[in-house]
């Protein structure tokens, strides 16, 4: 017996597999300590689903499913009370993750740290640490933010004071914390650019220095009413703008086009018989917008005013440049958040966090493709990862 | 205590003069409002089944309609080996804390009530009540029921939510 198949058996022997003869076509030697890598260049349906394990909080993961077979295709451990993952719109081939840890799984010392994984590997290529100061909240995709170069992250604290902290992902540096006094949540609006929503009805924003220490704040105001028709705290980016809905079915504009943030005049999304029927905004992200089609993604459902986060039941699509509404999508079952992706078949992601499902349908078929079971425990937010560059257009006015 | 902290212990005596007393999220002194609401609705109302036999749910700290719960969201304690007043063995109470207003039918009369996390263990998982009058997003912290306010413990690792009365509330002006 050649001394290649000897070594066979003894590998086999100690994985517990039965016998094979070497040489059998049907039964290759299989090698072990193989780990897959993705593809370099990601599939634009790939869609991430982050879990903030809500019953057991520090066990936060994420999870990367190809929308268009349904596969799973790789996971990451992200620590205590994770919100969503970051990802760059310069591709660098790697993403960006806030995360919080304590050196005894529940107590001890606390860590928090930005994780920068490799796109292909999902490895960790480093780790940049921040003041234990990050947010807990139920997820939001904005409790961080990344300005639009890629190069600054912003991660949000509450302490309860609020501050962003500083990231510079390329120098894996720690740049400094800001005060957001008042104000919560970080959105992106230019290279250099972030704003926050502000308890009284303002947006903070804060620019940033090429070498990420501040450069300015300005506070823009009476955008909203805070105790009346107050805006949703997450939006959908269109271009340079981002788009809000509002409690009683408003779409707020916050327009960054001019290099200056600007509040538009909101207009309606619903009819008047719509509100009387009690269709109101739902979910942790209850609005998607596909850019090159110019629509925005709606999820709705009925009830009173105090059921704004409640699940989505309906996807209502508008046409932006004319303000209509284009078609409405039932959905399976009821979701906390949706994603659209932004290439010309774009897909609608669904995220049922009750059941731990993964919904997809088709986005402008409206027509349902899948439901991708088991992605996590109490799954809340989706994210297709490599969105297009942001057009250098203005929103509709 | 920094500049961000007195702003912010301005904002809430600022908000807490200007909520009104049926909205039941308003704030303590300085101490901050908030929440740790997980999870929320509909997971919430499911839970909300559950709880003891009491003939009077109003009355049973351990059911979502107990009048001292107007203002939770989050795992009863009474559900984890503490009580409505106290923190589960081994846990620690978080020293910030978001109070309601509400009222005890048995007399009518209105109570500040006090909702401090108890931290350090893993999420109880029991019990979840969530009661969402008078709920604002996050950029509205002491308003919002969708922030961990575990923070201010030595570890924001969110267990589970008292409910402690503090006294009557000023009666409403004329």
């Amino acid at each position: 017996m050649p001394v290649r198949v000897g070594l066979g058996w003894c590998v086999m022997l100690l994985l517990g597999a039965g016998p094979v003869a070497a040489g059998d076509a049907l039964h290759q030697e299989d090698i072990i300590g193989k780990v897959k890598r993705l593809p370099s260049a990601p599939a634009p349906h790939w869609i991430w689903v982050n879990d903030a394990a809500l019953s057991s909080m520090p066990d936060g993961r994420a999870m990367l499913v190809d929308g268009d077979t349904g596969t799973v295709l790789g996971m990451l451990g992200t620590g205590y009370s994770f919100a969503a993952l970051t990802h760059a719109l310069v591709p660098r081939g790697e993403f960006y993750s806030a995360e919080t840890y304590y050196s005894r799984h529940t107590r001890g010392a606390r860590t928090d740290i930005v994780t920068i994984r490799d796109a292909e590997t999902l490895a960790v290529r480093a780790e940049v640490p921040l003041p234990p100061k990050r947010a807990s909240t139920i997820p939001r995709l904005n409790d961080a933010a990344i300005t639009d170069d890629g190069r600054f992250m912003a991660v949000f604290n509450l302490t309860p004071a609020t501050s962003l902290s500083i990231v510079d992902v390329e120098a894996r540096r720690f740049v400094g914390e800001i005060g957001i006094p008042g104000c919560s949540l970080v959105f992106p609006a230019g290279p250099r650019a972030l704003f926050s929503l502000c308890f009284n009805g303002e947006a903070l924003v804060t620019e940033l220095r090429d070498d990420g220490a501040l450069a300015r704040q300005y506070r823009v105001e009476k955008i909203f009413d805070a105790e009346g028709d107050f805006i949703a705290d997450n939006g959908a980016r269109h271009g340079d703008a981002w788009l809000f809905p509002s409690l009683d079915g408003n779409l707020y504009t916050l327009d960054f086009s001019s290099g200056v943030l600007k509040a538009l005049p909101p207009w309606p999304l619903l009819a008047p018989e719509e509100v009387r029927a009690g269709w109101r905004m739902s979910g942790f992200q209850g609005v998607a917008a596909h850019d090159r089609r110019h629509e925005l993604y709606f999820l709705v459902h009925q009830g009173t005013p105090d059921t704004y986060k409640d699940f989505g039941t309906e996807v209502w699509v508008y046409e932006l440049a004319h303000r209509t509404a284009v078609r409405r999508i039932a959905l399976r079952h009821p979701a906390v958040s949706i994603a659209v992706s932004a290439d010309d078949d774009p897909m609608l992601g669904a995220v049922s966090m009750d059941t731990a499902e993964l919904h997809l349908y088709g986005a402008v078929t409206g027509r349902h493709l899948r439901t991708v079971a088991e992605v996590g425990v109490t799954s809340t937010l989706l994210q297709f990862p490599w969105r297009d560059t942001p057009e250098k257009t203005s929103p509709e006015r | 205590m920094n500049r961000f902290d007195r702003w912010f212990a301005h904002a809430s005596r600022h908000v807490a003069r200007h909520t009104s007393r049926r909205s039941f999220l308003t704030l303590l002194g300085a101490s901050l409002a908030g929440v740790s609401g997980f999870p929320v609705l509909p997971v919430a109302r499911a839970a909300e089944q559950r709880g003891s036999a009491a003939a009077d749910p109003v009355q049973d700290p351990n059911h979502c309609e107990y009048w001292r719960n107007c203002g939770m969201d989050g795992f009863l304690c009474g559900c984890c080996g503490g009580s409505s007043t106290s923190c589960p063995p081994g846990t620690e109470m978080a020293k910030t804390t978001w109070i309601g207003t509400c009222r005890d039918p048995s007399d009518g009369r209105d109570y500040i009530i006090a909702y401090n996390d108890c931290c350090g263990m893993s999420t109880c998982n029991r019990c979840m009540c969530g009661r969402h009058e008078g709920d604002r997003p996050i950029y509205y912290p002491a308003k919002s029921n969708n922030v961990n306010w575990c923070a201010s413990a030595s570890t924001n690792v969110y267990h589970c939510t008292t409910t402690l009365l503090l006294g009557l509330s000023e009666p409403e002006p004329p």
